[in-house]
């Protein structure tokens, strides 16, 4: 009734896989995994740079009145900017100074492994998310899970979720399974654990009703978890959710990185790993 | 031989590389558009013969590697979609027309997001662990959205290769 679609080729094909995972299972296709990435890795963050930056010039939709209204915003900004800067240059110099005194030992004890991206969300296209990226550095680079990743400008993007060979899986700020322990910047005692939301944006939950927290307001990273360090951004509070009959307050962050320009990234190791 | 064995690995490369880093880096709505299947299916329907099966077959193992779900999920989701496509092809498309390929893309999407659902549901099951997915509204609105925007670049290559291709019959607004 039907025609065949070819036996003999279709038992072949299948008795192939068969032992391609068998082969994967005991081990044997690690050498051949590792050689495949290190030679497709750099094709794969190529072609990943192309098609971001192709990306990059589509978005950008501003117009000339929103640049002329965010020049004069940031014209401001940059004028307090620079007043903090310089307070907070004396009181770093003064510090130097203290822990030269006492013989402290130095606070910056991470070191960074630079990698590109060489993919974004998963193969399949989970329903549309875009949540996580994938770099060219992996467990033999010493990488492992949990640990930081940030952009270029220090802000936090992600943590390193799962790790092969020569690639690992980095979950972004904005995915649900990214949680981080965090502090609000100026105010470190109010802590909470922050998570993405629906991919977008990133919600602070486990916040004290007691807390003092404000729209603008900076959060970033409490120190509290083994493989992060203090004081990296993770973003600007953009609403505070605070029921009084709730026992903890919660808000939403906007991230400051835009991860579709991410090309790319920094992974945070402890001293004395490298 | 070897030369088009070599060939023929390097075209993998790219494809693969196209799709896993090329067009994920693109803004969302290209994202969705699954060039390996479009060429395999014109591949299947221009061809006709086993070298879009171990092409199907050879992109699963670069997925895989490249991949942290079980090896193995790419390699059997592509062979099956192939396979099962080739059976519709061979049974029942009895042209080459656009509505047989589009028959074909809206069918070989459909196999191999099901038999990729299907394994990684089964995987997570065994190991007693949380689906990673929830299949809600957007969840099916995502997939239709997927075999729309691929639906579309259908049409749009298989009228740039009927210009080339006598074997196409734009059989469509005529």
């Amino acid at each position: 009734m039907f025609k065949k679609v070819g036996k003999q080729k279709t038992f072949i094909l299948i008795a192939v896989i068969g032992l391609l995972i068998f082969l994967y299972q005991l081990g044997a296709l690690t050498s051949v995994e590792k050689m495949a990435a290190n030679v497709l890795n750099p094709i794969f963050s190529g072609f990943y740079s192309m098609g971001s930056n192709i990306g990059a010039t589509f978005g950008q939709k501003t117009s000339e009145e929103n640049l002329k209204e965010k020049l004069k915003e940031f014209e401001v900004q940059v004028a307090d900017l620079t007043e903090e800067n310089v307070r907070l240059k004396i009181l770093e110099d003064e510090n130097k100074i203290l822990r030269e005194h006492l013989n402290f030992l130095s606070q910056s004890q991470y070191q960074y492994v630079m990698s590109n991206v060489i993919s974004r969300g998963d193969g399949i296209d989970l329903s549309g998310r875009t949540e996580t990226i994938i770099i060219d550095k992996g467990s033999d680079d010493g990488l492992y899970e949990g640990l930081g990743v940030v952009s270029g400008r220090g802000v936090i993007v992600g943590k390193i979720m799962e790790v092969k060979g020569k690639i690992s899986k980095v979950y972004l700020t904005s995915n649900s399974g990214c949680k981080l322990a965090a502090a609000i910047f100026g105010s470190e005692k109010t802590n909470g654990i922050t998570e993405g939301d629906l991919g977008l944006t990133i919600k602070m939950g486990f916040i004290p009703q007691s807390a003092e927290i404000n729209p603008s307001d900076i959060v970033v990273t409490s120190g509290l978890e083994s493989f992060v360090p203090r004081g990296l951004i993770i973003g600007k509070i953009s609403a505070v959710n605070k029921e009084n009959n709730e026992m903890w307050q919660d808000a939403v962050i906007e991230p400051m990185s835009e991860f579709e320009d991410m090309v790319v990234v920094s992974v945070i190791l402890p001293a004395g790993e490298r | 031989m070897y030369g088009k064995i070599f060939l023929n690995i390097i075209f993998l490369i790219t494809l693969t590389a196209l799709q896993l880093s090329f067009l994920n880096s693109l803004p969302r709505p290209f994202g969705n558009f699954s060039l390996v299947i479009i060429v395999l299916i014109f591949m299947l329907g221009l061809r006709d013969d086993w070298l879009a099966i171990w092409w199907a077959a050879g992109v699963g193992v670069l997925f895989d590697f490249f991949s942290f779900y079980p090896f193995g999920i790419y390699i059997v989701s592509f062979s099956a979609m192939i396979l099962l496509t080739k059976f519709l092809l061979v049974n029942f498309i009895t042209n080459r027309s656009l509505y047989s390929f589009l028959t074909l893309c809206l069918f070989a999407g459909f196999i191999y997001k099901f038999f990729v659902y299907l394994l990684i549901f089964l995987l997570f099951f065994l190991e007693k662990k949380d689906f990673p997915f929830i299949m809600d509204k957007s969840f099916f609105f995502s997939e239709f959205i997927f075999l729309a925007i691929n639906s579309v670049g259908v049409a749009i290559i298989f009228y740039l290769l009927s210009k080339a291709v006598k074997k196409l019959r734009p059989a469509f607004f005529r």
